[in-house]
């Protein structure tokens, strides 16, 4: 029958329990090192990698920037003809009597040849036109025009006057 | 002095000892590498953006540098830089030419603010003639370059022939002295700005006449003969 011999100091004897432990422990650390080796060779590998990316991402928007540099004029163009149509469409959202005075013109075109434009204003907010008709029929028709006027928003009698020798005088205004 | 441990420690501390430090080197080391890791993520990917940027930014010089090249002068003319008076006057008088109307007594005013914040200058003249031709001559205003606003019109009638006072506007700013940053974008022309670049292609431009520097004649020496 074999005897089972321990010659082992009696100071290096682990208790059963604690060596499995301690067996673990060791076979774990070499498992970690194996596994940190792994994770270092890989974050050395993605770095490499990650680093090659940058160099060419880098060279290739070094090379759009100097085809970008070429084409400054169309740039400056660009810029230009941006910037003079902001300013033009500011300019143009004025107010301006240019539309007044479009709207009027069929109305004041109107008039016969019995009668005369005393005086006409224009402005970008209204218009005041004064009319001298010699004979009542004149004026009769031209009032009757009024209205067939679409595109102001009102119309003022602003004067109305009688002379023997002129005739009547009609003062209006569109707003 | 490690002689001192006993064994027994000893046997734990080999044994626990490589582990630890395994671990200590997986937190330093991950730490370490994860942070240089995302930076350089981070430069490609901003690196990539500014890519995308820059080459939309290309394509477009190059498709859209046609337009501008074509389009700028008309612009400018439309939209100047400087007080546009004299072309504005210019134009004012060709369009009398045009309508048959003598234009006088041309007034111009000196430079205002507008309430746009734009550059202005008011100019007033007098026009003579039938009043439908002086009716045209004002509406016409608003279709030359630069780019004039009918301000007022007062028009007094006698014996068949009229005489009036027309104000006008116009406008200018100074060019733009800055290009933006290589990587910001540049976008398209706008419907909206497609639509006031054909009004201002549409606008009756001012006639620029180059005027050759003379050539050096030589004078005789009266001197000598």
């Amino acid at each position: 029958m074999p005897i089972k011999l321990n010659l082992l100091p009696a100071e290096y004897v682990v208790s059963g329990a604690l060596g499995r432990i301690l067996k673990t422990t060791r076979s774990l650390g070499v498992i970690f090192l194996a596994a940190f080796l792994i994770f270092v060779f890989g974050l050395g590998a993605f770095f490499v990698v990650s680093t090659l990316q940058l160099r060419n991402a880098a060279g290739s928007e070094a090379d759009l920037k100097s085809q970008i540099a070429t084409e400054e004029q169309s740039e400056q163009k660009i810029v230009l003809l941006k910037d003079r149509l902001k300013k033009i469409k500011t300019t143009l959202a004025l107010p301006s009597s240019t539309k007044n005075l479009e709207n009027l013109d069929p109305f004041i075109s109107s008039i016969g040849g019995g009668a005369t434009l005393s005086e006409l204003a224009v402005d970008s907010g209204k218009a005041d036109v004064s009319i001298n008709f010699k004979n009542n029929s004149d004026l009769s028709a031209f009032l009757g025009n009024i209205d067939t006027i679409k595109t102001f928003k009102s119309v003022i009698m602003t004067t109305f006057g009688f002379n023997p020798a002129s005739g009547y005088l009609v003062s209006l205004r569109f707003l | 002095m490690f002689k001192k441990i006993p064994e027994n420690v000893r046997l734990i501390l080999t044994s626990v000892g490589p582990l630890i430090v395994t671990l200590a080197l997986f937190v330093i080391v991950g730490q370490f590498g994860f942070t240089k890791i995302s930076e350089l993520r981070n430069q490609i990917t901003k690196s990539q953006k500014d890519q995308a940027v820059l080459s939309q930014k290309l394509d477009l010089l190059k498709t859209l540098g046609a337009t501008a090249t074509s389009a700028v002068t008309p612009a400018s003319n439309a939209f100047p830089e400087a007080n546009p008076s004299l072309s504005v006057l210019t134009q004012i008088k060709n369009l009398g030419i045009q309508n048959g109307v003598v234009v006088t007594n041309i007034k111009g005013g000196a430079e205002a603010k507008d309430t746009s914040g734009l550059s202005r200058v008011d100019i007033s003249f007098e026009a003579l003639g039938e009043r439908s031709k002086i009716i045209a001559l004002a509406k016409a205003i608003s279709q030359v370059a630069p780019i004039t606003l009918l301000d007022k019109v007062k028009i007094s009638e006698s014996a068949g022939a009229a005489r009036a006072t027309i104000s006008v506007k116009a406008f200018w700013a100074a060019f733009p002295t800055k290009l933006p940053a290589l990587t910001e974008a540049i976008t398209d022309l706008t419907a909206d700005e497609k639509k006031t670049l054909s009004v201002v292609t549409g606008l009756t431009q001012p006639q620029f006449i180059d005027i050759p520097p003379s050539q050096d004649s030589s004078r005789p020496d009266p001197f000598t003969q």
